[in-house]
């Protein structure tokens, strides 16, 4: 997973853990996280907008070079 | 920041749990038969544990905080009804957890080849950790 991006890791004072993948868009991030899993129970996972903005501007580049 | 996930913290691995009792810097014991708990009252309880927290450890209206094994390995924490609201040991609970979900991430960092910087923050007591390949 080297050189994939990076994590940011919150541990609240309870002991609940909050993770993002930072650094890595669309669905290459979407397994990123699963490693956090096997600390216990998942109780949210989303994606940020961040994933869908990236995702639109790969989009455009692919139709501008369809139409050369 | 593409993807975030929230995890509630158990006490999935017995190693990780002895480790965040020690980095919790309270005293515990280790039993390889469960023990009994002892209540405030210097009762001896029903309840039995693997490792235990004694409640000089704890206040002087504390009972003995447990964690016990459960089948399939994991630890369940063993909160008697008034320790609930007991804010010493709610506090002591929470440190033990937030210290075994430290140890899981730098362990998993290391297996992944991640180097990893922590911050506290005293204001809230959370932890902050950045992991870069």
């Amino acid at each position: 997973m080297a050189g994939k991006g990076s994590f940011e890791i919150t541990i609240d004072a309870e002991g609940n853990i909050a993770g993002e993948v930072q650094e890595v868009s669309g669905p290459g991030c979407e397994r990123l996280l699963d490693w956090l899993n096997e600390a216990g129970q998942v109780t949210l996972d989303r994606r940020t907008p961040d994933y869908y903005r990236r995702e639109q501007t790969v989009d455009r580049r692919q139709q501008a070079g369809g139409r050369r | 920041m593409s993807k975030y996930r929230e995890i509630k913290t158990e006490f999935r691995e017995e190693a990780l749990l002895r480790q965040a009792l020690q980095a919790s810097g309270v005293p515990f014991e280790e039993h390889t038969a469960p023990a009994h708990l002892v209540g405030y009252m210097g009762d001896e309880r029903p309840e039995v544990a693997q490792f235990i927290i004694r409640r000089r450890n704890l206040g002087s209206m504390s009972n003995d905080l447990g964690f016990a094994r459960q089948e399939g390995g994991t630890y369940a924490a063993i909160v008697s009804d008034y320790d609930q609201y007991n804010r010493q040991s709610q506090g002591r609970l929470a440190r033990v957890k937030q210290e075994y979900a430290r140890a899981f991430v730098h362990r998993e960092a290391r297996r992944r080849g991640l180097r990893v910087t922590e911050q506290r923050d005293a204001r809230t007591g959370a932890v902050h950790l950045t992991l870069r390949g």
